[in-house]
């Protein structure tokens, strides 16, 4: 078998808070595979919005082995970081996905932009995908005139632009009802389907588990339950 | 309740409320010391403009000032200094005798401005002998018909001390009259023009030359400490205008006219450009004020739903901006009073720029050291003026605080 | 449109109010600079041409003794010929000989100490503006008058004032002459003058250099040639240029010791050149304390709108936009806001000084004095601005200078942001 996409050992991260230290982790074990649809689920506190941010090199283990896409991710500096991102991660986060001035195909293709692609390779790469995800016609709305679910669409095509090792989502469909929520995750799994991309998702959210081939529990910092679907 | 919860919410934004606070403070203390160097300057010169003018109410014949003709005589002079002395607020009355004349010896002629003095009673105003560089004071000196010269004067006409020159003048009849004085001793003041054309002598002297023994062209008037001197001048016109020549009796400001006016002009650029530098602040206050009230939606609809209605939270805003400019004025203040008490005790030498000498409507003044004095009145104006400007710009920010409906405020992103 | 100044512009459309406000700072700040440029240049230029064009000239030519000391006798002899040789230098645009003497000036009732002025109305007039400064009568005929009539003499209004004369009043002249002797003449008033210029009011009187050589006994000769310069500023060449052709004549003749020097106004009035100098420097202080004041406002704007938008930029930086080019775009934004507010203020500020170019200030509207004297040079009724290119660039060209140094703390601040906790809500 060929190297996992991720690959974690006995990652562990302390936080400080003043004279507190609050272990959000104390080693967690885990491997993801190329083209898994998978979540990390627990209840508050668990640990797997901090896993996440380690994976996507939002933040610094304290200890241990992780690497993402054969990269050692566990003392990157900021500039390298963000360059690592930008080649291999896809993000969707709960809310505040989206620059509120620029509109919705500006945002969509803003991660190619700074990649530094020209317009004409960013338009054949944004415009299908925008037309995917049900979008078309709504290029030039600003977020605030998107309904929730279309925000996290866009977001969803400013993740997949990049063509991404793996897309994270922390949370997606928190801010949405369950029909938003519902016809955004069947969205995600087509493209998974379709395109191959990973995704990993953060989440409490029942109709996200449903729909997850792999849920991987986790408790007080370590993986507690690992079910394959 | 409202003060301690404005209190409060200051220091929660710590750094925002210290940028606001350093704005304010700074510019409102640079406009106190701005004011106090300034009222300080132009003291100076008014002090200069008086000694120059020869009094703070100066009493001449009607007419005299405006001509400055040797023929516009009081000739009971020490009459009139006397009647002025039982003036009630005089500290002393100075007669003397202001000519313009030629004093000339064998290597040329050069024009003179000659004051004709008693020393002694001079030195109410200012002390002849401070310039002295060399040979006698002329209340000391055993020379008859002594005269004092502004030593670049004295060089050009290679005259030295105890030497003769002659003085040519117009008489108090019009005629003119040259006569003999000696050289009692040089003046050095350092300003160029007035080395070049100062001469001083006793008014035995020059009435010696000119031929009397009473006639002065100008009585200057000292008051006393606290005196109104516009009501002075008019007690002294009532008391001296009655009998003999007509006379006319100036204050400082009709004397000077032209450095009023320079004062005036300079006060009136220093508010200019407060005004607009307050307009500055005041912009980025009411940002400040703007964003914060926009940040703190969520507080307000919550302080909203619990009861607290839409005008309290707009006065909450008010009163917030009232403690911040109180901090700021009274740091302000401080900061203030401490450069005032620092400029006055060592003093900023005007030379440090560079400039030297400089002549004002007339009056020339030389290596001015500035200092700082406060004008009470000024100073309360521009601090209310701060404190309305301040508070005047979170009106903008209160109204719209005080408009938020709690459902939409709480709806607010976040 | 660039990334960094299309997301700029845009953030800054969004808060309407807040940019409104910081633009309103920065344009006063930067209108109240070009105004202050363009008063101070025209008062400067008022200050010089008070100080130059009505009498001194803007280059003056002396024997060396009386450069050093000025004496009646210390005259030289310059002829038609000789002026015409400094007006051939193109810096020189005319040329006015002079003789200078210093006398009582008055009539049976009194006198006064005048400074005598012997001039060429002809070439005094190309000279200086002083004939244009004739408020009663009116300037020297073109010769003087016929032996048997008196000698023609302009009064400046103070010394007209203080000897009670007008135009037609006969007055008497005493002085010491070149050979010692004492010189008298008869004078008639042909004109008064109101110029400006303290020295001519108050105490100078002009007359026929003729007459004046007569009764000084100079016997043709003159004590300075006042020269006209096309620009004040350039006067120091000027001098540079007829110092040469004066070595070039030898002296005029001149045993070497008295030979002829030139000098510049500069340095004929080292004061006013001093107090040109210090004027210039004050703009240093004020742009300091003025722009300080408007750079607080616009770091403090940037602080809080990068305060506010932190989970914006979380994102961003998470999705993969280097730190470096955050601060790059927060930086944009500033010099954006500062670029909008400098042009707005140097609209705003031209326009103003444009208004007291052309209508001028008032002096009155400060003082009900109406105006005082300052250096030798009279401030009345309105004082005009001079306009130029560069009193409004420099003050919005500083303005942007400042607009990226106030806006680069706020943008590295929020450039150092942690993505994880800000997207998290923990800061």
């Amino acid at each position: 078998m060929s190297e996992p996409l991720i690959r974690a050992e006995g990652v562990t991260k302390v936080f400080r808070q003043g004279e507190l230290e609050v272990h959000a982790l104390r080693g967690v074990d885990l491997t993801v595979g190329v083209g898994e649809f998978s979540a990390l689920a627990g209840p508050s506190g668990c640990g797997k919005t901090t896993l996440l941010n380690l994976i996507g090199a939002l933040d610094e283990p304290s200890g241990g082995v992780l690497s993402v896409a054969g990269q050692d991710v566990t003392q990157l500096a900021r500039g390298d970081a963000a360059d690592f991102r930008l080649d291999h991660v896809g993000f969707v986060f709960q809310a505040y996905n989206l620059v509120p001035v620029l509109t919705a195909y500006e945002n969509a293709e803003f991660t190619l932009l700074l990649r530094g692609a020209s317009r004409e390779e960013r338009r054949t790469v944004v415009e299908p995908l925008l037309e995917r995800v049900g979008l078309g016609g709504l290029f030039e709305r600003k977020p605030h005139e998107l309904s929730g679910g279309q925000q996290q669409r866009v977001a969803v095509v400013r993740a997949l632009a990049t063509s991404p090792s793996i897309v994270l989502a922390d949370e997606p469909t928190a801010n949405l009802d369950s029909t938003a929520s519902a016809g955004l995750l069947d969205l995600m799994l087509e493209l998974n389907q379709e395109l191959g991309t990973t995704f990993l998702f953060a989440t409490h959210d029942e109709l996200v588990l449903e729909r997850a081939k792999r849920v991987v529990r986790m408790l007080d910092g370590r993986v507690d339950e690992d079910i394959w679907d | 309740m409202l003060p301690r919860l404005a209190w409060r919410n200051l220091w929660r934004q710590r750094t925002r409320t210290l940028i606001l606070i350093s704005a304010v403070t700074f510019s409102y203390a640079l406009l106190l010391v701005a004011m106090g160097v300034g009222d300080d300057s132009h003291q100076q010169m008014l002090d200069a403009a008086v000694e120059g003018a020869g009094g703070d109410v100066l009493v001449h014949r009607d007419g005299y000032w405006s001509t400055l003709a040797a023929d516009l005589v009081l000739p009971d002079g020490l009459a009139v200094a006397e009647r002025a002395r039982g003036v009630e607020g005089v500290a002393e009355a100075i007669p003397r005798i202001r000519l313009p004349a030629l004093v000339s010896t064998a290597d040329g002629a050069r024009a003179v401005d000659l004051l004709a003095v008693d020393p002694l009673v001079e030195e109410a105003l200012v002390d002849i002998h401070e310039h002295l560089v060399e040979g006698e004071r002329l209340d000391a000196t055993a020379l008859e018909s002594p005269i004092l010269l502004g030593i670049r004067m004295a060089e050009d006409l290679e005259t030295e001390v105890g030497g003769r020159v002659v003085l040519t003048a117009s008489g108090w009849d019009g005629e003119l009259t040259r006569a003999l004085f000696r050289v009692a001793g040089f003046l050095e003041t350092g300003i160029r023009e007035v080395d070049e054309t100062l001469a001083y002598t006793t008014l035995q002297a020059a009435w010696g030359a000119l031929g009397d023994s009473a006639t002065v062209t100008q009585v200057g008037v000292l008051v006393q400490e606290g005196t109104d001197v516009e009501v002075l001048a008019e007690a002294l016109r009532e008391g001296l205008g009655r009998d003999g020549v007509p006379v006319e009796v100036l204050t400082w400001r009709q004397a000077v006219p032209e450095m009023v006016g320079f004062i005036e002009t300079d006060d009136a650029f220093l508010y200019i450009y407060a005004a607009v530098m307050f307009v500055v602040v005041a912009f980025a206050i009411a940002n400040t004020f703007l964003v914060a009230v926009t940040e703190r939606v969520r507080e307000f609809g919550l302080l909203n739903a619990l009861g607290l209605r839409g005008r309290r939270i707009g006065v909450l805003v008010l009163v917030e901006t009232a403690v911040l400019t109180l901090v700021a004025v009274g740091v302000g203040f401080a900061i203030a009073l401490a450069g005032h008490l620092a400029i006055d005790h060592w003093g900023i030498p005007i030379a440090i720029w560079g400039m030297e000498d400089m002549e004002l409507a007339g009056v020339n003044i030389s290596d001015m050291v500035m200092r700082s004095q406060i004008t009470t009145s000024k100073w309360i104006v521009a601090t209310v003026a701060v404190m309305v400007t301040t508070v005047g710009s979170a009106v903008f920010a209160a109204v719209k605080a005080a408009r938020l409906v709690p459902a939409e405020a709480m709806r607010f992103y976040e | 449109m660039n990334l960094s100044v299309r997301l700029g512009i845009r953030n800054l459309a969004r808060h309407r109010w807040r940019s409104i406000l910081t633009l309103g700072g920065v344009a006063a700040a930067v209108a109240l600079m070009v105004w202050t440029l363009a008063f101070v240049d025209g008062w400067l230029d008022l200050m010089v041409r008070g100080a130059t064009a009505v009498e001194t000239g803007q280059v003056q030519v002396h024997s060396r003794a009386y450069a050093d000391q000025p004496r009646v006798y210390r005259s030289f002899h310059a002829d038609d010929a000789f002026l015409d040789t400094l007006t051939a230098l193109s810096e020189v645009d005319a040329a006015a000989p002079r003789v200078k003497l210093a006398g009582l000036v008055g009539n049976e009732r009194t006198s006064q100490v005048a400074r005598l002025l012997g001039v060429d109305p002809t070439r005094e007039t190309e000279t200086t503006a002083v004939a244009e400064g004739v408020v009663e009568g009116r300037w020297l005929s073109g010769s003087p008058a016929d032996l048997t009539r008196p000698r023609e003499v302009v009064l400046g209004r103070g010394l007209a004032r203080q000897l009670r004369v007008a135009p037609g009043d006969e007055l008497v002249v005493f002085l010491e002459a070149a050979d010692g002797s004492l010189g008298n003449d008869l004078l008639q008033v042909v004109g008064v003058l109101e110029t400006g210029n303290s020295m001519v009011d108050r105490g100078t009187a002009y007359m026929h250099i003729e007459d004046a050589q007569w009764v000084a006994a100079l016997d043709g000769e003159i004590h300075e040639v006042a020269l006209r310069t096309a620009d004040p500023e350039l006067a120091p060449l000027a001098a540079a240029a007829v110092a040469a052709r004066l070595e070039a004549l030898d002296g005029a003749g001149l045993p070497e010791e008295e030979g002829l020097v030139a000098q510049p106004w500069q340095e004929l009035l080292p004061g006013l050149s001093q107090i040109l100098s210090v004027s210039r420097e004050s703009y240093l202080f004020m742009y300091l304390m003025v722009y300080l004041v408007a750079a607080v406002g616009i770091l403090n704007t940037q602080r809080m709108s990068a305060q506010e938008r932190r989970r914006e930029f979380g994102v961003l930086v998470a999705v993969g936009l280097a730190p470096r080019r955050l601060l790059g775009i927060l930086v944009v934004e500033a010099l954006v806001l500062g670029m909008l507010g400098a042009l707005a203020g140097g609209l705003v500020g031209g326009v103003i000084s444009w208004w007291h170019a052309t209508a001028g200030l008032d002096l009155s509207v400060f003082t009900d004095q109406g105006g005082f004297s300052y250096m030798g040079v009279v401030f009345e009724g309105r004082i005009f601005a001079r306009m130029s290119a560069a009193a409004v660039a420099q003050p919005v060209l500083v303005m942007l200078v400042v607009a990226v140094l106030s806006g680069l703390w706020p943008a590295w601040v929020a450039s150092r942001i942690e993505p994880a906790p800000t997207i998290a809500g923990r800061t």
